[in-house]
């Protein structure tokens, strides 16, 4: 498939998506386009203009979020004081809009000076009808990048070496954790409220970029699975989620998509279960990922037993379905070119090993160019063994290469003859102009569970029948006309300076 | 009309950091430094790339928890060294964000160390408007004019900025009716100048100051160096760009723009009368405004400035207002001149959206002779509305 979502959505979030090799934003982005997400939320940027100006256009969402008040603090208000403009502000949101919820997200600003802001809500809360929260999205507040992006890398090297018993991790800088716990804290309601916790019950979170087509099927093979067992499994997604949806999450037993330090802060206060997942281990799209993501959770909410029945008829039925196409391609040579971020890939190159019966010849990881940081290089090394070990400890030896040159893939190609690959949609045409198929998934996160097995099946097959693909590279990749860096195209050389200062001083530890 | 500087709402235009960030990254040799944590950069940079994903010269310190600790004088050192060392820049400019303001750090120090030529403009959010940011980083240029010798029949253009649509297109179709009048350019501060067309600012006959922006250095060079300066409106349609060219150049030079419009002569007419809504800066909703009124015959039903100038601080400074008037005009409504920020209601009212003012991330302006100013711009709009309607399928919804 050439892209499941609209190019009007595309085009923007590619534009987005690249900007990550000049700059990252800050919470209060992940703020916005969380709270955004929120059916009759306002959301009030408690600080100057400019934050709420620049992220009215919240990356994750690619569009202006609407409702997006600002209590425009001026110099007085920050010599002063902003608490009585932040009071103004709720009410005007409460007169104007009369939302359920008010989502407070500080900005740098007050977060500096410190403003009362739980004082202030509590305060006007009599005087006004909707919900009030609030969380401190201030920019600045985030640990030092390499710290944390070392620490991230330690966690998934542990994590790919014990798949099944992760490390809650978080990306340092992401708003959208803030305000999940300010969710937990604040708006969260004791489960006795409302006739307490339904044991056989599961949630599962999308929070702001999940929203490909292929997910409603998705979500309703886990909703079947579990439902074959007496659980019930709602979605929770952060595009059309309301108030009291959210309020009564401590409800529900289990928390299906619990990554980041809130699925943790939620089971302490609520003893709502979850299952860390960093690595994209659990459903990815093979036997293994798929039944080892129902079994643990299963064992959470005290169903293993009763699941494994249901796991184990649905796999033979995905395999009984992916039978014409493993006959088609066993024992076909697959090469990979980047595609996916490094986060998971190897279990997503797994998947269509063993669906599919490909032999894997070539592997040309995407890694983010972690190497070129100013981070730990032993850390580095350890965490690209442990993804080496992962291929190892299923018996998959193939040449993998750490983000090589388009001359060197071009090479490589020409060397192992690959009878299809699997590649970036920037990508596409290395294989296409050697005249080999080339599958591109889906940008942000591969298809998952039986449904992304199948899904994948049918398109790979799609684009292997595909006859005439074979073309000349397109004008806007050939290196004469417009020069580009060899490792990270397709970044032409005149934008090199730029990500090179970015990752200086990204990653300067004072 | 707003005239709280601050009033609480749905902001329409930025903070000064960015109204400096759009004059300076559009200044070759100049390399401006987001001095703040990274969404500051960021958001910056996202509305520059949205217009121009082949240039990106600008740096940021990144500050975060610990800086604002121990203070932020070092990260802006190291963002300092790592500008000059990729960009190798004649000038660095500092714009500093909301949080080295609040801790209070020692830029001048630091820039005494610097061998470097600095700028810094205390950028801080709560310090101002965007405009007014664009004002001072303008102004701030004036240390590096040379007095030189006066060029007869040249000109600055003052106001314009590297994230308008269509600005380099503009600014091609003005230099060639200028060239036509005898006229050259030298420098436009924000699309595509050169650090040397900088410091030759003041060898200029005069300066043009378009919907006042700009204003306060041409008011300095005036003062500084002797050179006269003209405000004038953008120049939309027949009759403003014909204006324009006398006023700056003196002379008369009409082209006949009926000569590529008669081709849909008898489409024309519809646009008298069609009810139209223009927001945008005021420099461009003025001159939109005067040009849809007067020479197609539209009836503005709305207009917004939400980007001010010296001449016309008063801006319309709550989305939401504007969007609920929009609303009210619902069905009546037929086309909005506007900005990305219109997308939504346009969307959902159904009624086409024309860019033509910054915030616009959502539309790529590529070819450089397809402007919406002058002559040719006013055939290419005429061509892009028809268009935008005859495009559409018919609704049959009897």
């Amino acid at each position: 498939m050439y892209t499941p979502d609209g190019l009007e959505t595309v085009l923007l979030r590619d534009l987005a998506r690249g900007m990550h090799r000049f700059s990252i934003n800050c919470k209060l982005s992940g703020g916005v386009a969380l709270s955004t997400g929120v059916k009759n939320n306002v959301t009030i940027i408690h600080g100057p203009r400019g934050c709420a100006f620049q992220q009215r256009i919240p990356v994750l969402r690619e569009l202006d979020a609407k409702m997006v008040l600002c209590s425009n603090l001026d110099e007085n208000d920050i010599v002063f004081g902003g608490e009585a403009k932040l009071a103004d502000t709720i009410l005007k949101a409460d007169r104007t809009y009369m939302p359920e919820l008010i989502t407070v997200l500080l900005t740098c600003a007050t977060g500096i000076i410190g403003d009362d802001v739980q004082g202030v809500i509590e305060d006007i809360r009599d005087k006004v009808r909707s919900k009030v929260i609030w969380a401190d999205t201030s920019g600045f507040s985030h640990r030092d990048l390499k710290d944390s992006a070392e620490r991230l890398l330690r966690d998934q090297t542990e994590s790919y070496r014990h798949p099944r018993s992760q490390r809650v991790s978080m990306i340092q800088g992401c708003g959208q954790e803030e305000l999940f716990k300010s969710f937990v804290t604040q708006l969260m309601e004791p489960p006795e409220r409302y006739g307490g916790v339904d044991s056989r019950s599961a949630f599962y979170v999308m929070p702001t970029r999940w929203f490909g087509r292929w997910w409603s099927e998705y979500l309703r093979e886990i909703r079947e699975i579990f439902g074959s067992v007496g659980i019930r499994v709602d979605c929770i997604s952060f595009n059309k989620t309301n108030v009291e949806e959210i309020c009564r999450l401590p409800c529900y037993a289990m928390n299906l998509k619990g990554y980041g330090r809130w699925a943790r802060i939620m089971n302490e206060k609520f003893g709502t279960g979850f299952l860390p997942d960093v690595i994209e281990y659990y459903n990815s799209p093979f036997r293994e990922g798929i039944k080892n993501f129902y079994l643990d959770s299963a064992r959470i909410l005290g169903v293993e037993k009763e699941i494994e029945r249901e796991v184990e008829e649905r796999l033979r039925v995905m395999e009984e379905a992916l039978k014409p196409y493993k006959e088609i391609f066993k024992g076909k040579r697959l090469a990979v070119l980047r595609g996916w971020s490094h986060w998971g890939t190897p279990y997503l190159v797994l998947s269509q090993i063993f669906n599919l019966g490909f032999k894997l010849v070539y592997l040309d990881l995407e890694y983010d160019h972690v190497y070129d940081w100013n981070i730990d290089k032993n850390v580095i090394k350890d965490h690209l063994d442990a993804i080496r070990e992962v291929f190892n400890s299923y018996g998959v030896d193939a040449d993998i290469r750490i983000e090589a040159g388009i001359e060197e893939d071009i090479e490589a190609l020409k060397q192992y003859r690959p009878d299809i690959v699997i590649t970036s949609f920037e990508r596409k045409w290395i294989p296409h102009s050697l005249g080999i198929p080339a599958y591109v998934p889906y940008t942000f996160s591969f298809y998952q569970g039986i449904t992304g097995a199948l899904l994948a099946a049918k398109e790979i097959y799609a684009e292997y029948s595909r006859q005439g693909i074979k073309r000349p590279p397109p004008i806007y990749a050939r290196n004469d006309l417009y020069p580009y860096d060899q490792k990270r195209f397709p970044l032409p050389c005149e934008l090199m300076p730029s990500v090179r200062l970015w990752e200086d001083v990204r990653y300067v530890r004072q | 009309m707003s005239g709280n500087r601050a009033a609480i709402g749905e902001v329409t235009s930025g903070c000064r950091v960015f109204g400096a960030y759009k004059l300076f990254v559009g200044i070759e040799g100049i390399v401006p430094i987001i001095h703040g944590p990274v969404g500051c950069y960021w958001s910056n940079i996202f509305f520059q790339l949205a217009q121009n994903q082949s240039n990106l010269r600008s740096g940021t310190s990144a500050l975060h928890d610990r800086d604002v600790v121990f203070g932020t004088e070092n990260r802006l050192r190291q963002a300092i060294e790592a500008a000059k060392r990729y960009y190798h820049p004649e000038v660095i400019a500092i714009l500093g964000c909301c949080v080295p303001a609040l801790v209070g750090e020692d830029t001048e120090l630091i820039r005494k160390e610097e061998t470097l030529d600095t700028i810094f403009i205390d950028a801080a959010g709560f310090k101002g408007r965007e405009w007014e940011g664009y004002e001072e980083a303008l102004l701030s240029l004036m240390p590096f004019i040379k007095k030189g010798e006066r060029r007869e029949k040249t000109v600055n253009l003052f106001g314009m900025d590297a994230v308008s649509p269509k600005v380099r297109a503009d600014m091609v179709e003005i230099r060639r009716l200028l060239a036509r009048c005898g006229y050259q350019v030298n420098a436009v501060p924000g699309v595509d100048s050169t650090f040397d067309q900088i410091q030759k600012m003041a060898e200029v006959e005069r300066n043009v100051v378009f919907g006042g922006c700009g204003l306060r250095l041409a008011e300095a060079m005036e003062t500084e160096f002797g050179i006269p300066y003209e405000v004038v409106e953008i120049p939309y349609g027949f009759e403003l760009t014909r204006r324009f060219l006398k006023q700056v150049t003196g002379v008369n030079y009409e082209e006949n723009v009926m000569e590529e419009l008669k081709r849909a002569n008898a489409m024309l007419h519809r646009f008298y009368d069609m009810p139209v809504a223009v927001i945008g800066d005021c420099a461009r909703v003025r001159a939109m405004t005067e040009f849809l009124f007067n020479e197609l015959g539209c009836d503005v039903r709305l207009t917004a400035s939400v980007y001010g100038s010296p001449l016309y601080p008063e801006t319309e400074d709550d989305l939401f207002e504007i969007e609920s008037k929009i609303q009210e005009l619902g069905d009546e409504l037929r086309l909005i001149f506007g900005t990305s920020f219109q997308k939504r209601v346009a969307h959902n009212l159904g009624i086409p959206l024309i860019r033509i003012s910054h915030p616009t991330y959502d539309e790529i302006s590529l070819c450089q002779h397809s402007p919406y100013m002058g002559y040719r711009g006013m055939v290419v709009l005429v061509e892009k509305i028809l268009n935008l309607f005859l495009n559409g399928y018919p609704k049959e919804d009897w």
